[in-house]
């Protein structure tokens, strides 16, 4: 997918919330004001395209916590590539989502 | 206030649509998320449906061996349908049938017949689907002369091999199913809508299929329904905002041609 131009600036927006360190479905949904019905699909995609991967938390983290246990998304390398080229599409996308820190880690 | 049951009931409805070997894992997700919202926890789990269709959509494709995501390939279907219609129609035991067309006025009717049929299923065409192309444009540059004239011929071509597809089966069918000229008009009436709706979904430049459809839009104040989609030429030609419902902002598609700057997206 990578090699292939075809992010759109919904799809675009959606990868860099997630590089910007909001890792798990609703917390993207919060940060870039997508609805449900915008983010999953383009989650999905963007994971069988290779740009992200998503893993379940240990559910003994969840427990200690008290919620239920999250399905955390990651940045792929091939993803990088794809985000750092679409940032020079859009430029303004690095400022709508700045990096946290804690997000990363 | 609606109970949280309820909003189980919804993503449990939703997850019908997942496949199968899928659906567990995707029914955990929404499951787990829903815990987080605290507002509009119903337009949240409406939007499930979309995902699950998406889901479902994307099985179907991964499952199709033939594909018209080509120009070409959309001729070649097209012309095969009807080459393999016109040998159902003459080639095989209808030829009793066809000696019988053979004589001047069956023909001169069948012509007249055809005609009818020609202009009825037009006309609802056009009261049941708006006829334009979708050349609003959100830029300036434009394609060629060349590149115009081919999008149109494409269009052309398919009419041409769309029109005799329901008169072959027509044909084959009329000696043991007195109700065949009714395939004839509602084969045109569909086989239209098709031929305009496909035009719409490929790139101007190109005409190869647009790809990646993303549903823009809140679904839930359209009942499942999103405002409208994107989608984008996997060569780099451009990106189509296609709307749903023709809303204030934006009525008809709009088609994005991307210049040179975009090349930096290919990798």
């Amino acid at each position: 997918m990578a090699s292939e131009a075809k992010l759109s600036h919904t799809a675009a927006i959606i990868l860099q919330a997630i590089d910007a360190g909001r890792v798990y479905g609703f917390s993207v949904m919060e940060e870039t004001g997508l609805p449900s019905g915008t983010v999953y699909p383009t989650l999905r995609r963007l994971e069988r395209g290779g740009l992200i991967r998503s893993q379940w938390e240990s559910q003994a983290v969840a427990d200690a916590d008290q919620r239920p246990a999250r399905k955390y998304y990651r940045i792929t390398h091939s993803g990088k590539l794809t985000l750092v080229a679409s940032q020079k599409r859009y430029p303004l996308l690095i400022r709508l989502f700045p990096v946290h820190a804690e997000g990363k880690a | 206030m609606i109970p949280r049951v309820l909003h189980i009931a919804i993503l449990r409805n939703a997850a019908l649509l997942v496949p199968a070997a899928e659906r567990e894992e995707w029914l955990a997700e929404w499951k787990a998320e829903l815990w987080y919202v605290e507002r509009g926890a119903t337009t949240f789990c409406i939007g499930s449906f979309r995902d699950a269709l998406w889901l479902r959509c994307s099985s179907l494709s991964a499952r199709r061996t033939f594909s018209v995501e080509s120009p070409l390939r959309c001729v070649l279907l097209l012309a095969t349908i009807a080459l393999l219609s016109s040998l159902f129609a003459f080639g095989l035991p209808s030829r009793k049938l066809l000696v019988f067309l053979c004589s001047p006025s069956v023909i001169e009717h069948f012509a007249s017949g055809c005609l009818w049929l020609y202009l009825e299923s037009l006309l609802v065409l056009l009261a049941l689907n708006p006829l334009t192309l979708g050349e609003c444009q959100a830029n300036q540059s434009a394609p060629s002369l060349l590149t115009r004239l081919r999008r149109w011929l494409f269009l052309a071509v398919k009419i041409l091999l769309l029109v005799p597809i329901p008169l072959f089966v027509c044909i084959a069918l009329l000696p043991i199913f007195p109700l065949a000229p009714w395939i004839v008009f509602f084969g045109w009436i569909f086989g239209f809508r098709w031929i305009l709706a496909d035009q719409r979904k490929r790139c101007p430049i190109c005409l190869h299929l647009l790809s990646n459809s993303i549903p823009v839009g809140n679904a839930a104040q359209l009942v499942l329904g999103s405002y409208g989609a994107k989608l984008v030429c996997a060569r780099g030609h451009g990106s189509l905002y296609a709307p749903n419902i023709p809303t204030s902002w934006c009525s008809s598609q709009r088609w994005q041609y991307l210049d040179a700057s975009s090349t930096s997206l290919r990798l």
